[in-house]
């Protein structure tokens, strides 16, 4: 047996598969203190005997950490004359013409940026040696400073990590227990802000993740040691990976969807899809082709998406890390509603969360959320949802609407409501905008796959704005991410900086870096339970013109150390021409070499699942009152059960499912297919 | 065609993400530090000739590629074949000066010439009297460089050879200036095979009534904006301290008169004073650029960037003054006063929509240093770096970002600078009490400090010398910028001139400081508890802390002294201005 879950902002999505692929599927709210005992409750149901083999985790922790600032208190050492860097990002912003614009604080307040006397130059070459007295006040005055983790970068360290490596020493030696991550080892790559940032992203994260493995691993503990966690890359790594690693966890929720999707496109022979999941408190989306998700070397967390992301970025703090490029915004179901300063209509970024939640979850909320607009318009179920487990007070909704937005603006509740779920939309859009139309790709030429919470009662709704006529509702839509948990593959990636001209190049010390990140990732894999045999490596070489400023990442070739120079100039030039139109006989610098190691999990496939209790007849058709804008006005919706729409109908139309509600309005039809999704096609 | 919402939403961000693809291959091809920092742009013109998308990280570059089209379109007419590659730097010929070299290809389509792919980016070197080019020390555009009326450089494919050997015969470092063009070229080609995809996609009928959908689209949203401003006459006077020489007691006269008529805007020069000697002056192209980008900042900053957004914008400038030099004016030095007509173009503003317009901040000084390195090839490195924005009607400014004329340049990396160039920086931060004060305060100074490791020519580009960038609306102005000599040594202040020209030996440094800018609103009013904030950041001191703002932090509890605050406050009128 085999347990995915999912932790979001609100609910955290459960999904247990037994040996024969049956699939058991529960959704708790998000209570970070009692995730574990939740799980470990949801897995004795299924089974009290169970033979567990494993836990595969995604989880927002990392990011959102990060987001809300409740990063651990984190010191930074970095040479002399450097300790604003982080601050200044490069002195770049986001977006050219935003006067308004605030910059993110620094992970690390200028007061803990500390520096140290010491120099190594741009050719490896140490100038300066490390100051010892003065490094060792620096690392005292941390301390005193009650830090809990600390980050240290050094300029040019990326070609000589000596001084790096002194600074860990003497912080082992006085606070031996003390979280310390070197540039080095995290990120060696060119640019000081970049890996910086990306330093001191881990280091801050690692206490906030160890604490939060540790109470998760004491309750599954019961069933296996074994905990699996989901990275942004799409692939899975051991929690004593992601302790070392966090940074490469911060999109794991958001991964788990999209990988899921990607699967989902493959098994269902899909080249053009745009994945849409919706949740609690964001909304994410990616594009798909040809059944891959894209991918990204880094980014930046925290920025939100512009144009010169791509090129310059600014907006966030800088993440050097491989991951799925995933575009998200802060409009989930939690996000509350509210009027701003101009008299104007929001919703979110702030979030209701799992607590208090949304009004009408009744455990205390008051602020209206787009639950609670989704509510009052009849979309979801006035009594209960979760499959009956969470009731709803529709009242609540209604009266946090009514005080809170209707009266202020002086309209209807409906039409408050109505409207929020608008300005909801308005925002979601964008993130598919930014996959499809801001990248060239015409939205009508796509499939979107909506699932998450909330994902399925905004779908068509979104699809029409963006003229796209098919939308799918795989199964389980609500637990979509959990079970992308199932279906990754194990991943490491690494890199290790070379910057040596080709013909200044030792082939033989080429092989021996990836030998050595060969033997380091099976190690690690190894350690995590894989057997040898099962990994396959994939090495990567990045190559550039002397001075240029970014590479082009290669597959390296099979070749003999003899014909490594020529071989290898002969793909950089033949690439450099594919990718740009020309060539020059010109000095090629080999930058960095990159390996990725990856091992299949035996992962499922989605038409050997069967749902639990899925041959138990349907429930007849109900009833309800939507309100669907002015236009249409409210009408009568009939609700349904996914099982009972083998044929064609028309919308307004609403299914039911234990972890979703699925909006179809009118204009819209929908029908169940063979493997059990939901096909709706605008008219 | 019928209109299609969706279409024309479509054509609008294929055409976004062309000039971008094309701008993120000029930039992963490019040699020179300028590429790599955000001195290019590239766009897009339709058939005709007009700029329809455009990528790019600044606001001045907005009229860049508006300027030149015209007098590519008058010299070559029809006579345009595939495969053409012209280029020109022309500042008399739309360019605004010539280190900035652009790039021209036609694309066709079918047999048919459908647009024109455009890339420029400024050159580290391109010959003259000075390295670099742009110092303002010189008098006629033909000690400048090289100048290069629009020509092709490759005739339907063919690359010019004679014309090339010239050019590189010409320029201090060859290879980096071909270099650099060879990554504009790849850029333009980018931006032709995608054209040709989207018109294989849609077709040029639709492709053409999208420009003009677009281009329209734009000129109205741009006049629905300006009505926005209260119609009236704003009128603003400030004075350049530099004719290029850094002579003694120098003040040049520049008056900005903006009148808002209703869906119009006109921006009048007229009582700017005569053109300088010097190379300060602002080509028209650049004027213009700077009125766009300004207006474009503060109105309308969502609106398409393409022709359509100029055309309710008229630019009145007098031939022969500072902002419209008479050939053979040169004006290879027009950063400074680029981004002193830019302030006083957001003060000006500031007088009609005082609510909404920042002081736009300080930044974009250069160090430019050329020589030779130890196996004898010859490197000439350019160093652009920023001080941060100017205090905003509603909040603080943000300390060490490029400022608002530069959109989203950055700095080269530190360590991308020592790997290819003989130099170290030996830091790069901020500097405390020197933001400009008030209720929300401008950015504190930036300071950065080189070391040089080969014996060479340096040239310091340095704004706010001598004038300082003043308050808004009742705040302080931010200190002054300066350069110093070898501080730990002889520690010697340099000339106060705009562009300041030495010889380095190895181990000299150079300690530079990028002036504060102004604060905005009374510095009483500020929030006590930022106060303490900048204390605690180490921004401001405690003693600043209580002259310019009238806050009393104690510094054993970590926190404000209210009772003496309020008391101190109470006493005081007047703000103070930033120490020096």
């Amino acid at each position: 047996m085999r347990i995915g879950f999912d932790i979001g902002g609100t609910f955290t999505d459960v999904i247990v598969v037994d040996d024969d692929g049956r699939l058991f599927t529960t959704k708790v709210l998000s209570l970070l203190d009692q995730v574990g005992e939740d799980i470990v409750r949801c897995v004795h149901e299924v089974d009290a005997q169970a033979q567990v083999e494993g836990f595969v985790h995604g989880t927002t922790i990392a990011s959102n950490a990060v987001i809300e600032e409740t990063t651990a208190r984190t010191g930074l050492i970095t040479t002399q004359g450097f300790r604003d860097e982080l601050e200044m990002r490069g002195q770049r912003r986001p977006n050219i013409y935003d006067a308004d614009w605030d910059r993110l604080p620094p992970l690390v307040p200028r007061s803990l940026r500390l520096e140290v006397q010491e120099r190594i130059l741009g050719n490896g070459r140490i100038e300066r040696a490390l100051n010892p007295t003065q490094a060792q006040a620096v690392i005292d005055q941390l301390l005193a400073d009650g830090v809990e983790a600390v980050a240290v970068c050094l300029v040019n360290s990326y070609l000589n990590p000596t001084h790096e490596q002194q600074l860990g020493q003497l912080i082992a030696e006085v606070a031996p227990d003390m979280v310390v991550c070197l540039s080095y080892d995290i990120h060696p790559e060119i640019r000081e802000y970049e890996r910086t940032s990306t330093t001191v992203i881990n280091a801050s994260l690692i206490p906030v993740v160890d604490r939060y493995l540790n109470r998760l691993e004491q309750h599954l503990s019961t069933y296996s040691e074994r905990v699996l966690i989901m990275q942004s890359n799409g692939g899975i790594m051991s929690a004593q990976a992601a302790r070392r690693r966090p940074a490469y966890m911060i999109e794991s929720g958001p991964a788990a969807g999209v990988l899921a999707a990607a699967r989902f496109a493959q098994e269902t022979q899909q080249d053009q899809v745009l994945s849409f999941d919706m949740g609690g408190t964001t909304a994410k989306a990616c594009l798909i082709e040809n059944e891959a998700p894209l991918e990204k070397p880094g980014g930046e967390i925290g920025g939100g998406a512009t144009i010169t992301t791509r090129l310059f970025g600014g907006g966030g703090h800088a993440l050097r890390v491989p991951s799925l490029d995933i575009v998200e915004v802060g409009a989930g179901g939690g996000s509350i509603a509210w009027i701003d300063d101009g008299g104007a209509l929001r919703a979110g970024p702030q979030s209701a969360s799992a607590d208090p939640g949304p009004a009408c979850y009744g455990r205390g909320g008051t602020e209206p959320t787009v639950t609670d607009a989704n509510v009052v318009l009849g979309y979801m179920n006035p009594d209960a949802i979760a499959g009956a487990t969470l009731a709803i007070d529709r009242q609540a909704a209604w009266t946090a609407i009514e005080q809170k937005i209707a009266r202020p603006l002086k309209v209807e509740v409906l039409a408050a409501a109505y409207g929020i779920t608008q300005v909801a939309n308005a925002t979601m859009m964008r993130a598919l905008r930014a996959v499809s139309t801001e990248r060239g790709r015409d939205p009508r030429d796509f499939t979107l796959i909506a699932f998450g919470g909330a994902g399925p009662i905004h779908a068509a709704a979104l699809a029409d704005s963006l003229s796209m006529t098919r939308v799918q509702i795989p199964l389980y839509p609500g637990l979509f991410s959990a079970l992308g948990l199932l279906l990754a593959d194990y991943r490491h990636d690494y890199i290790r900086s070379v910057a040596v001209t080709l013909d200044q190049l030792d082939p033989q010390a080429v092989l021996c870096h990836y030998q050595e990140l060969e033997a380091q990732a099976r190690t690690e894999l190894v350690e995590e339970g894989i057997a040898e045999e099962q990994i396959r490596f994939e090495r990567q070489v990045d190559l550039k013109y002397g001075y240029q400023v970014a590479e082009l990442s290669l597959p390296f070739p099979d070749v003999s150390v003899t014909d490594m120079q020529d071989r290898l100039a002969q793909l950089f030039t033949e690439a450099h021409r594919q990718a740009f139109g020309y060539d020059r006989a010109d000095t090629i610098e080999l930058v960095s070499v990159r390996l990725q190691a990856v091992a299949s999990s035996g992962h499922l496939r989605f038409t050997e699942l069967t749902g639990a209790g899925s041959e138990n007849a349907p429930a007849p058709p109900t009833s309800r009152t939507a309100y669907f804008g002015p236009q249409v006005g409210e009408c009568e919706a009939a609700v349904y059960q996914r099982t009972a729409l083998e044929q064609v109908r028309s919308g307004p139309l609403i299914v039911e499912e234990p972890d979703t509600t699925v909006v179809v309005p009118p204009g819209w039809t929908v029908q169940y297919d063979v493997s059990g999704n939901l096909l709706l096609q605008h008219e | 065609m019928a209109f299609d919402p969706i279409l024309v939403e479509v054509v609008k961000n294929e055409l976004a993400a062309i000039t971008e693809e094309m701008a993120i291959a000029v930039w992963k091809t490019g040699r020179s530090p300028m590429v790599k920092t955000g001195d290019f742009a590239t766009a897009i013109c339709d058939g005709q000739g007009r700029l329809i998308g455009q990528g790019y990280a600044a606001p001045f570059q907005l009229a860049f590629f508006i300027a030149v089209m015209p007098h590519i379109l008058k010299k070559y007419g029809e006579d345009f074949a595939p495969g053409d590659v012209i280029v020109v730097n022309d500042p008399y010929a739309g360019v605004t000066h010539m280190p900035d070299v652009m790039i021209i290809s036609p694309t066709f389509w079918q047999g048919r010439r459908v647009a024109f792919t455009l890339a420029y980016s400024h050159h580290t070197d391109i010959g003259g009297r000075f390295p670099g080019g742009f110092s303002s020390q010189c008098t006629e555009t033909f000690e400048e460089g090289l100048r290069l009326p629009p020509i092709k450089l490759y005739k339907a494919g063919e690359r010019n050879e004679a014309l090339l050997e010239t050019i590189l015969a010409n320029v201090r470092v060859s290879d980096e200036w071909l270099g650099d063009v060879e990554a504009k070229i790849a850029g333009c080609w980018r931006g032709e095979q995608e054209l040709k995809r989207l018109l294989e996609k849609y077709g040029l009928d639709t492709f053409n009534s999208c420009c003009d959908y677009l281009i329209s689209y734009a000129e109205k949203a741009t006049r629905a904006a300006i009505k926005e401003i209260p119609p009236g006459e704003y009128v603003y006077e400030d004075a350049f301290e530099d004719d290029g020489f850094g002579s003694d007691g120098v003040s040049l006269p520049i008056k900005v008169t903006l009148r808002a008529q209703g869906e119009t805007l006109s921006v009048d020069f007229t009582g700017t004073g005569p053109q300088a000697r010097g190379a300060i002056n602002l080509p028209l192209s650049m004027t213009e650029a700077t009125v766009y980008g300004a207006v474009k900042s503060i109105v309308s900053p969502e609106v398409l960037t393409n022709v359509g957004f100029i055309r309710p914008i008229q630019v009145i400038a007098p031939v022969g003054s500072l902002v419209n030099p008479r050939f053979p004016a040169a004006v290879g030095g027009r950063a400074p006063l680029f981004f002193r007509v830019f302030d006083m173009l957001f003060r000006t503003l500031a007088q009609a929509l005082p609510d909404r317009v920042p002081i736009p901040g300080e930044g974009g000084d250069v160090l430019h240093f050329t020589g030779e390195r130890e196996d004898g090839t010859p490197f000439a490195v350019m160093d652009i770096f920023f001080g941060g924005w100017g205090g905003r009607p509603r909040k603080d400014g943000i300390d060490g970002v490029a400022p608002m004329a530069f959109g989203s340049y950055g700095t080269i990396p530190a360590e991308m600078l020592e790997r290819e160039f003989p130099l170290v920086v030996d830091g790069f931060g901020y500097v405390p009490d020197t933001g400009g004060a008030g209720k929300h305060r401008g950015s504190v100074s930036i300071y950065k400090q080189w070391r040089f490791l080969s014996p060479g020519k340096v040239m310091v580009r340095t704004n706010r010398l001598i004038r300082a960038s003043g308050g808004l609306a009742g705040g302080a102005s931010g200190s002054l910028s300066k350069n110093i000599l070898n501080p730990e040594t002889e520690n010697r202040e340099l000339p106060r001139k705009a562009h300041m020209h030495m010889d380095v030996k190895p181990g000299d440094r150079i300690h530079h400081i990028v002036s504060g800018s102004g604060g905005h609103g009374n510095p009483l009013e500020r929030d006590p508890a930022q106060v303490l904030t900048d204390v605690q950041d180490e921004k401001l001191s405690v003693t600043q802390a209580r002259d310019q703002y009238g806050v009393v932090i104690d510094t054993a509890a970590a926190a404000v002294n209210m009772p003496e605050t309020e008391a101190l406050r109470a006493s005081r009128l007047q703000p103070v201005a930033a120490a020096d």
